[in-house]
């Protein structure tokens, strides 16, 4: 597998959260506003490359079966040394995680990816494959953060959590939209409130995935009549090679008779 | 054996180092993190009375029993009480909010903040923008709350706090 | 130690705080075990176990020896470690006595490592039941009674889930739907329905 290849795997054909429904519980947790699923998503980067490129390092000197604990000590490490990191210099965020932060220890990605490509592979390209599946599943949580805070606020914004600038400014907001058509009309008093809490995280997600199912399902439907095609004109090319051979067949026996009696 | 003396040995050294790196990361931040904590706090309580920011207060900090966390008295420089603030969290369906209101001593609410959140930030924002000034420079026994704001939980446990706040100081240090 | 406290911290536990529906932890076996009701009994009765006996003693864990000696930060590596060896040590137990039960439960048991909620019960349990001033006895009460709550909870809601999810196999659902985006749905209203229960305690 090429690097580019290793790398562009796991934002659409191999995703995490989308394809392999991995890391799930913080999908639907963290996900509220777009800002606090990008910065999850960027710790969950940091962790999964370094504990990609350890276990990478130390592969040949761990036994096979005390591997489990000794992965998850080393992804543990990690995730402390994020985990006080983030309480010293974004505090906002560390209270927005929440019990999740640490949460990043029992991944079901990180720690398959380090039993399934990192115990295998070299350095590089296991920190390739982490780099790349971690920023999959940040654009797996972005996209539901997206929709979720677009849903329910009408709008999305950012300085709210991560230590940027000093206020927070509304990114983008139907707002700022309709106002150029109608200043008096406030679209956010109208959003769906229900997808900032947890039901709507649920239905968020069976949305999304239900897009992904549908262009799934659309494809395979036209593989499968591609196929029935193929199938049908197989056998419309046999069947009439039979008649064409059962004509022949006929004209024989009609034409054997007469050049008996020709022969006479 | 001496398979599982090495296989011992692995776990100790794979401990030991995270341990190491774990301990020297904690020396970097700790001092940080409870650094912040309190500087946060203090601008917060100078923010509430409207003081600037290089004044010098010192305070009091007492725990509550009951639903309020805590009481801080404020001193200004000479020694004179300047007021109370009042520090609460309240749990709502989004998260929790925790709010500071202070009480200044002649019985007005001085001012309310929002110190730490975990509501959705654009309802948090519209409470910032438009509702909670409006509990600024009110008598603390006769204050009037707004009651349509587009953003009502977070604004109920706001209310919440502040009625709580100006209750305690009703019966503990108003004449 | 009273039994009001016992039953609120279970009733809240268990109904208003959900694990599953409120507090997003142990979605991964959700979603996935929850096909057919005998092995999600099954799951969530080994959960119960192991979330109960592990919570009471990363508590005094926490409490009686990270705290005291000033070490704190550690918890997270030693949580993990101590749910790990515990689950171990249940899928060792399990398989000397009852060979069928191991059988049912296959490769679950070693899934229960890694379920967020056990790790998230522990955690929380630092969180929101010890303080510095709290007596050691009294808050191992409240923590054990959480983590049965939660535990109760958990079982709960993956058998009616899994009982739903029996039925919407057999129905007659679009193709874009079927499967994991319907069943997410359906969890969503179940969640909808327990958000009516919040604010009573």
């Amino acid at each position: 597998m090429t690097k580019k290849d290793n790398f562009l795997k796991g934002f659409f054909k191999e995703n995490p959260i989308f394809v392999f429904l991995l890391g799930m519980c913080p999908a639907l947790a963290v996900t509220t506003t777009f800002e606090t699923s990008l910065g999850m998503g960027l710790l969950v980067v940091f962790v999964l490359t370094s504990s990609n490129i350890v276990v990478s390092l130390v592969k040949k000197w761990i036994p096979h079966d005390v591997r489990t604990p000794a992965y998850i000590v080393i992804i543990a490490t990690f995730v402390t040394v994020v985990k006080m990191l983030t309480e010293a210099y974004a505090i906002e965020l560390y209270d927005a995680l929440g019990v999740f932060l640490p949460l990043i220890v029992v991944n079901c990605l990180i720690l398959g990816r380090a039993e399934a490509f990192a115990s295998k592979n070299n350095v590089v390209d296991s920190a390739i494959d982490g780099l790349g599946m971690g920023l999959g599943f940040t654009l797996g949580l972005i996209t539901i953060g997206i929709l979720r805070e677009f849903l329910a606020t009408g709008g999305i914004m950012f300085g709210v959590y991560l230590p940027i600038g000093d206020h927070p400014i509304t990114l983008v907001s139907l707002d700022m939209i309709i106002n150029l058509f109608n200043a008096n009309f406030h679209i956010t008093d109208y959003g769906i409130k229900v997808f900032s809490l947890p039901p709507g995280a649920f239905i968020a997600l069976g949305m999304i995935l239900a897009v992904f199912q549908f262009k799934k399902a659309r494809k395979d439907r036209k593989i499968a009549i591609a196929k029935m095609e193929m199938i049908a004109e197989k056998k419309r090319l046999a069947a009439e090679k039979k008649k064409a051979a059962a004509i022949k067949a006929a004209q024989e026996k009609q034409a054997a008779p007469k050049l008996a009696k020709a022969g006479e | 054996m001496l398979d599982k003396l090495k296989i011992a040995l692995v776990l100790v050294v794979v401990g030991a180092l995270s341990g190491i790196i774990i301990y020297s990361v904690n020396e970097l931040t700790a001092d940080t993190i409870a650094q912040n904590k309190i500087d946060k706090e203090v601008s917060y309580y100078k923010d509430l009375f409207n003081l600037s920011a290089d004044t010098n207060i010192t305070y009091d900090a007492i725990e509550i029993d009951g639903y309020l966390d805590q009481e801080v008295t404020i001193y200004d420089n000479s020694g004179d009480v300047l007021g109370y603030i009042y520090k609460a969290t309240d749990k709502n369906n989004y998260g929790e909010v925790t709010v500071l209101v202070g009480i200044a001593v002649d019985g007005t609410i001085s001012n309310a903040v929002i110190s730490s959140t975990t509501n959705t930030p654009t309802f948090v924002q519209t409470i910032k923008d438009k509702y909670i000034d409006n509990f600024s420079n009110q008598a603390v026994d006769s204050f009037t709350i707004d009651s349509k704001t587009g953003a009502t939980y977070t604004y109920t446990s706001v209310v919440t706090i502040i009625e709580a706040a100006s209750d305690y100081y009703l019966e503990n240090r108003g004449e | 130690m009273s039994f009001t406290l016992f039953a609120t911290a279970i009733i809240s536990a268990m109904l208003i705080n959900n694990v599953i529906l409120m507090q997003f932890l142990g979605i991964c076996p959700f979603l996935g075990v929850s096909k057919k009701s005998s092995a999600a009994i099954g799951m969530s009765a080994a959960v119960l176990f192991v979330m109960v006996i592990s919570s009471a003693i990363t508590y005094s864990l926490y409490d009686l020896v990270l705290y005291k000696y000033g070490i704190p930060y550690i918890s997270t590596i030693a949580f993990i470690l101590v749910i790990a060896s515990l689950v171990q040590f249940v899928e060792m137990f399990i398989k000397k006595t009852s060979k069928s039960l191991y059988k049912s439960l296959g490769i679950y048991l070693p899934l229960i490592t890694t379920n967020c909620a056990i790790l998230g019960i522990s955690e929380g349990n630092i969180t929101n039941i010890w303080t510095e001033t709290m007596p050691y006895w009294q808050g191992l009460f409240i923590a054990v009674s959480t983590a049965l709550g939660t535990g109760l909870g958990f079982g709960l809601i993956i058998f009616a889930f899994s009982s739903i999810r029996e039925k919407l196999e057999a129905s007659n659902v679009p193709d874009a739907w079927k499967g994991v985006p319907i069943s997410l749905v359906v969890a969503g209203i179940m969640s909808l329905a327990f958000l009516g229960l919040a604010g009573i305690i």
